[in-house]
């Protein structure tokens, strides 16, 4: 499964079960390809999220870096998870203006 | 060149094969041999013992990892690295080193070049460099504080690496000065992003770091321990490239055993334990701050605790608390990630004496 799509000018992440240093290089290969097809928008679903680790978090937060804040949205994660908590703990859900799951 | 071995064990291993063998010789001059099922897997696994098998599950004669637990109890095999892909339930009592799920083969090929990019690289850093890879764990294990043992109080520690070379490190001191007799606990720990020997540089940059600001807060040119971390943080993202960041967790503190006083600031460590007297669970306080080096405006707080009814607190990276506490098995390791932990036991000789003086 691609974890990269691209709608208009939104790539959207589909975050894997397992957000890791094995999954951050093929997403960041995938991601890559959507700049190039005009994505200047990142739209991270972690609907399917159960776990993430530091070097995930860490480029998330590249590219947050990359698009900047306007272009940056998280969607579908929800408050009792073990990666809310873990990106809360990095203050990360106020940087990254974390929408609740519905 | 150093000769490697790479057996590949699937009724696709042709296809495999293929898609490795140009990095499998950047780093060494390899020969990849092949199998199309188990019982002939299980040949070539004793005869040319390769340093790293691919295994498919779903192999026609035997499931994958019952072949990695046969050829793990091995003589031949029981320094093999192995991979087994394909996976929809492990088994019980399973022997391989990595475990892939069902995927589609662009999926499956990117994967396996990952996987066996990062053990080759382990390989040819630990072949190339094996003198000064193994005078770094040296370092790294001499530079590990020794456990403190006084009257007042014990401090201890727990230091297990993922991958020979730790992510990981800590470090604590009791104060030199002895005016108004003061009995103060000064210690730091931190958690790198990776591990092993290519995240070493960025463990010796942030320990040094560390200790450099904490002794400033000792000798009172920090008024506070957020200093210590903010000051950490500039450091770390004036020297990172634009492009590139190196996050660490980290959390500082200090106890004032006169007064009583824990003073801690965190960068990204999620909690720490306190076990109260009187109790056997470990309460739990958790935290929530930037990490250092992620973010150029990133602000601390440096947060104060009384020590009273405390018996112990414990500081550690989320290697060991995810151990510690984690309800759902989701990294599903055993062990995941560089595991380190600073316990303080205090032993409370100042309540004796306020006991004496009180009768």
């Amino acid at each position: 499964m691609n974890n990269v799509s691209v709608v208009g000018d939104t790539a959207i992440i589909r975050v894997p079960e397992r957000y890791n240093l094995i999954n951050t290089a093929l997403i960041k290969g995938d991601l890559e390809d959507a700049y190039k097809a005009g994505a200047i928008k990142v739209t991270v679903d972690f609907r399917d999220a159960a776990y993430i680790d530091s070097s995930a978090i860490r480029d998330l937060v590249i590219i947050y870096n990359r698009v900047k804040a306007e272009n940056f949205k998280v969607v579908n994660l929800s408050e009792d998870s073990d990666v809310f908590k873990a990106l809360y703990a990095a203050k990360l859900d106020e940087k990254f203006g974390i929408t609740k799951s519905s | 060149m150093t000769k490697l071995q790479i057996l590949v064990v699937s009724p696709k291993a042709e296809t495999i094969r293929e898609w490795i063998k140009g990095m499998a010789n950047e780093y060494f001059s390899a020969t990849i041999y092949i199998a199309m099922d188990a019982m002939n897997g299980l040949l070539k696994a004793q005869r040319y013992m390769p340093v790293y098998i691919i295994v498919d599950n779903n192999l026609p004669d035997m499931n994958g990892m019952s072949f990695a637990s046969v050829v793990k109890d091995t003589v031949e095999g029981q320094e093999s690295s192995i991979l087994v892909f394909g996976i929809r339930n492990i088994l019980a009592n399973p022997k391989a080193d990595y475990f892939l799920p069902p995927m589609d083969d662009r999926q499956l090929e990117s994967f396996l070049k990952l996987q066996l990019e990062a053990f080759l690289k382990s390989r040819f850093l630990i072949t190339a460099h094996r003198t000064e890879y193994e005078s770094r764990k040296r370092e790294q294990l001499n530079k590990l504080p020794k456990q403190i043992d006084n009257e007042i109080l014990k401090v201890t520690n727990i230091f297990s690496p993922y991958d020979e070379l730790s992510g990981d490190g800590f470090d604590y001191w009791m104060s030199n000065k002895s005016k108004d007799g003061e009995e103060i606990l000064y210690g730091f720990l931190y958690d790198c992003t990776g591990h092993g020997p290519e995240s070493y540089p960025l463990v010796e940059n942030i320990r040094g770091l560390l200790k450099r600001n904490m002794r400033l807060y000792e000798y009172l040119r920090f008024k506070s321990l957020a200093d210590v971390m903010e000051k950490a943080n500039k450091s770390i993202m004036d020297t990172t490239p634009a492009d590139v960041l190196t996050p660490a967790a980290a959390v500082a503190f200090s106890l004032d055993l006169k007064q009583k006083r824990l003073r801690y600031c965190t960068a990204d460590i999620p909690s720490f334990y306190i076990r109260y007297a009187g109790e056997q669970e470990y309460a739990k306080k958790d935290c929530r701050s930037y990490p250092l080096g992620m973010f150029d405006d990133a602000s601390y707080d440096e947060e104060e605790m009384s020590l009273d009814d405390v018996e112990e607190l414990v500081f550690s990276s989320d290697g060991f608390s995810e151990m510690l506490y984690h309800q759902n098995d989701v990294s599903k390791e055993a062990k995941h990630d560089d595991v380190s932990a600073v316990t303080i036991q205090l032993k409370r000789p100042i309540e004796n004496d306020d006991r004496r003086n009180a009768i």
